[in-house]
Formats: structure tokens, sequence, C-alpha cells
């Protein structure tokens, strides 16, 4: 099957859900057309000035109005501004993912004093945008009856449990929304988290005892249309609830688990001050002489790179798989208030895949817009030598990625390779400079090469040859 | 006459409904049934024991729109919410008036 990330006529597969409106291409542009059941909730949004308040606090995406049409088929058409990288929640850290909830939770408080809800809170609205969480949908939102928030389970199984999960089980934990695409039901949250969160009063009424009300309800099988709330949900209970929900989240923080990763420049000195700084000088050279617009890093640790990278380019998408890398620049990048540096959480052994309806509901990272360069410094060993991972099949996936590209190739007396093969076999008879070499001579050619002082790492610029 | 019952017993129902939900004595739906069969329809403590015991075990399965769970929780919170966000609100601005004239008297 042809993969393709839009219909014939252009509409994305990913908006089939929601019947106000979807996005579309046309002519490389991107637009979302508003359909006819949704006009008027649109207008009254609008003119409230809602969407403005909204707009300008960078919570949502800004969008133009481009066409209004009448007649048999009456709908709006407005384009949103396009970004630059597609992210998704199962690769965001848990810094990133928090930041995305409360979001979503101010965009709920601001709606509810403008007489609007909004129907959904998953988690794939939500981008990042020069490094700002931003609510993507503007068809979000409906007009609140003082009814309780329809979107209150989707916004605890999409960003409540998974953070709770990844604060006090594992950080890895925020992959489970690959397999959960529309948020970790309830039950399965509530069973996975230990005991003590059961201590918590909003972790306590938000995910376990709601968790054991939908349980309760699913077994006595109470048919929905007999449970229409005839109760008012007043104002003031919406902001509380906001304010719970707010206070949940909040309250998540990170203990400080120290990551192997996070602390490798600092402690394992691989890397002279005088090879670091080369190291450093080398990249910085062919980026300010190529300014690329995007940038990919690839295993980018504590984003040292990422960070020289961002000087030059519009946007680093700094990826790594340690998620404690991710978590400390992401909070770097606030500190020092760098906005074009992305960081990401995935393995480059087992990249997120397509997923969802048809598989195109949700791309790979390899159909999200490719870059203009790549970096690849000291990533080679963790793939060939860890990974087993042959040297041609690194060329390739490289290759296929970018025109231009940074590589460090470690070879095997790296005192970091004896490490990781002195626990193993050593079956990598082909891993040397000269088959390294040879490997990536059939997609690139040799720009530049410099021996690290020091050290027997070799940095590498190289160009694709078509 | 059940109604009058009912009224009569509502603190009974208060109680159980409350440790039921919060799932605090297990076999509260027992307790429960078994409290409407005896005090309610004045049925003895052995006739009593036999329809609690039956409404006990016989849950519906039925489909169950999976939101609506959730909304109910919602207005069963809603009070509650409703008081945190007052009772918040208010100790805001009693803490920016001391604030404020802390700040003043400095």
């Amino acid at each position: 099957m042809k993969h393709r990330v839009h219909d014939e006529d252009g509409k994305i597969i990913s908006s089939y859900k929601d019947p106000s409106g979807y996005v579309f291409f046309k002519d490389g542009k991107l637009f979302r057309r508003v359909n006819e059941c949704y006009i008027d909730i649109y207008r009254q949004a609008r003119d409230s000035g809602l969407f403005q308040e909204l707009i300008q606090k960078k919570l949502l995406i800004e969008h133009e109005e481009i066409e209004e049409y009448a007649g048999d088929d009456p709908h709006l058409v407005i384009r949103p501004r396009m970004l630059k990288f597609i992210s998704y929640p199962y690769e965001w850290s848990f810094s990133q993912l928090k930041d995305a909830a409360l979001v979503i939770l101010e965009i709920q408080r601001i709606s509810i004093s403008y007489g609007f809800t909004l129907k959904d809170a998953h988690a794939f609205n939500i981008q990042f945008d020069d490094n700002l969480p931003v609510m993507i949908d503007t068809l979000s939102f409906d007009r609140w009856d003082q009814t309780p928030w329809e979107a209150y389970r989707q916004f605890c199984e999409s960003f409540l449990i998974p953070l709770a999960l990844m604060r006090y089980r594992n950080l890895y934990l925020n992959t489970l929304l690959k397999q959960f695409l529309n948020g970790i039901p309830l039950e399965i949250g509530s069973k996975l988290l230990p005991l003590r969160t059961r201590l918590s009063i909003p972790l306590l009424m938000h995910i376990h005892l709601h968790a054991d009300r939908v349980v309760a309800k699913q077994k006595t099988g109470v048919v929905s249309s007999e449970l229409k709330p005839v109760q008012k949900f007043s104002e003031q209970s919406m902001l509380g609830l906001c304010m719970s929900l707010n206070r949940a989240v909040r309250t998540l923080e990170l203990s400080k688990a120290n990551s192997i990763w996070y602390t490798y420049y600092h402690k394992s000195c691989i890397y002279s001050p005088n090879a670091f700084d080369i190291k450093k000088q080398f990249v910085a050279e062919i980026i300010e002489k190529q300014r690329p617009s995007v940038i990919w890093d690839l295993g980018c640790n504590i984003g040292e790179f990422s960070f020289l990278a961002a000087k030059y380019s519009d946007l680093v998408v700094a990826i790594d798989s340690d998620p404690m890398c991710i978590e400390g620049l992401y909070q770097q990048c606030k500190i020092k208030k760098i906005a074009n540096v992305l960081p990401l959480q995935m393995d480059l052994i087992n990249p997120s895949p397509p997923l969802g309806w048809e598989l195109q509901e949700r791309l790979s990272l390899f159909e999200r817009g490719g870059c203009d360069l790549v970096l690849a410094l000291a990533l080679i060993h963790h793939l060939c030598i860890s990974a087993n991972v042959p040297l041609e099949y690194v060329a390739r996936l490289l290759g296929s990625l970018s025109k231009q590209l940074v590589i460090e190739f470690v070879p095997k007396e790296d005192p970091q390779v004896q490490v990781l093969l002195s626990s193993r076999k050593d079956v990598f008879k082909n891993y040397c400079r000269e088959a390294f070499e040879s490997a990536f001579a059939e997609h690139f050619g040799i720009i530049r090469a410099e021996r690290l002082p020091e050290s027997d790492r070799i940095l590498y610029h190289m160009v694709r040859l078509v | 006459m059940i109604s009058k019952g009912v009224q009569k017993e509502r603190w009974h129902f208060s109680v159980l409904t409350f440790l039921k939900l919060w799932r605090i004595v297990p076999l509260t739906d027992y307790v429960l049934n078994y409290v409407v069969s005896i005090k309610i329809l004045n049925l003895n403590i052995v006739f009593g024991s036999i329809l609690g015991f039956f409404l006990f075990v016989s849950p519906v399965s039925a489909y169950i729109d999976p939101g609506t769970a959730s909304m109910v929780w919602q207005l069963m919170l809603a009070t509650l919410l409703g008081i945190a966000y007052a009772v918040r609100l208010r100790w805001t601005k009693i803490k920016d008036a001391f604030r404020k004239r802390f700040n003043k008297s400095e």
C-alpha cells in the first residue's frame, strides 16, 4: 500500500474524527475547512474575543480567514500558520508533557470565561512552537451550557496518567502513548500506579476514584441515555475542576534521578579540553558556512552541539534515547530562552513509527519533513557496536535523511568503545576506519576529515552524492 | 408507604452510598440492599437477607458510553470543587491584602 498522509482531495487523514471541519493541503499550503455545522460556533468564538485573547497569550496558533463559501455547501476556509516540525506526545519529555497539560487547562479556564469549553483535550492538539506548547486545533471549542467538562476523562488519560506514571514509575512510560493514542485508559493507569499515589488527593480524585467510577458504571451497565446529567455544573465548579487538575499536574515533579548520559560530559572525561574545543570549532565552521535551515542532531546528549548549531539555523531537532537528557535539554532551553531547539526523546534503533488509522494518522519520524544537515556526533559506535547495525545501513539511513552530514567516527581503540565491548564478544571485525569510509562513500563524498588531538576519533563533513 | 420509609431512612442511604462510592467498606452493595429490604420494605431479617443477596448479584451488562461515567463523577465532585475554588479565591485575596499592607508599611 502506498503511503500517503492525505486523501486525493488533500484532506489530511488524521483529521477524520472531527465533524466540525478538517485540515487539507493545497498547492503545498495548509488550510483548515470549517464545516457548515460549526460556522456559527466559530463566528461566536471569534467575535467574542476568545480567539484573540488565546492567540495574544500564545496559547492558540494564529490563523487568517481565507474564504467564505455560500451556496449548496456553505463552509469557511481558514489558514493556520504552518509549524516547522510536528512532534508527538510519546516523544516529549516529562516537562514538555507537563507544560502542554498546563496550556490545555489554561485554555479551558479562559474559554469558560467567554462561555466556551474545550470539547477535546488530547495531547496531539498541542504542538511545540518556538519551544512553547500551543494549541493547533482552532475548532476544538464548543459553547458551554453549564455541563461537566466533556474532555475531562480525555485530559486525565492523555496527560495526568502519563505524567503520574513517568513520575512514580519510569520516565520511559510516556511511550505507552504510542499504544494508547487516545490516552492511557483510566483503569490501566490506576492499576499501574503505585499504592502511595492514593495518598495524593488530586491523584486519588482524578485517577483512582475516577477509574473506580468508570469501571463500576461499566459493570452495572447503565445505558448512557439514562444518565443524562440534569444537574447544572456551575462556573465555580468548572473553575474548581481546572484548578484541581492544575494542582494535580503541578505537584508532579521529577525526583533528582541521575542519568548516565546527563552527566556524560561532566564526569567521564572522554575529550581533553583541547579536543573538545576543536570538535566544537569544526562543527561551528561547517554550520556557519552552510547555514542549513533545519538540523537534526541525532544522539544529542545534553545538547551541547544542538545549542551551537541553533546559532546558525532556524530549527534544531535534538533527538536522544535518554529521557533524562531530553528533560535536561528542555529545561536548559527554557532557562537560556533558546526557542529553536526542539528536544525529542526517541531511540534511533526504533524510531517513531506511523500509527493510527491505516497507519496514516500519526507520521513516522522520517515522514515529517526532511532536514538540511544531520549531526551524528559520537553516535556510530552505539548503533554499530551496541545495536549491531551494519555500517552500510547507517550510511543508507543518513543518506536518505539529508544532503549534508557531520559525523564522528569512534574507532575500536577508543576507551568508550572498549567499555561497550568489555561485556560481549567482539564480532565486529569490519568496524574500522576503512570500512566506515567505504560504506559511506556509496552515499556521500567526503569534503573534510579531521582527527581529534589526544584521541582516535575522526570528524567528517560529508555531502550526499546525488 | 415506601416513600415515607425512604424519607425516614435517608441517612442510611447517604452514609452507605458514600461508603460505596469511596469503596471504604467491602460488600457495601450487599449492606445497602439489605437495609433497603429490611428497613424500607419492612421485611423480616431472613427474607431481607435473601432479597438483599439477589439484588446484590444481578449486575446488568449493557453498553455504556465511557464518557458518561466521567460526567457523572464530575457532578459528584461539583460541590467539593466549587467550595475548593471559593476558598482558594478568598485565601488569595486575604494573602494579597496582607502583602499589600506589609509592603506599604515597609
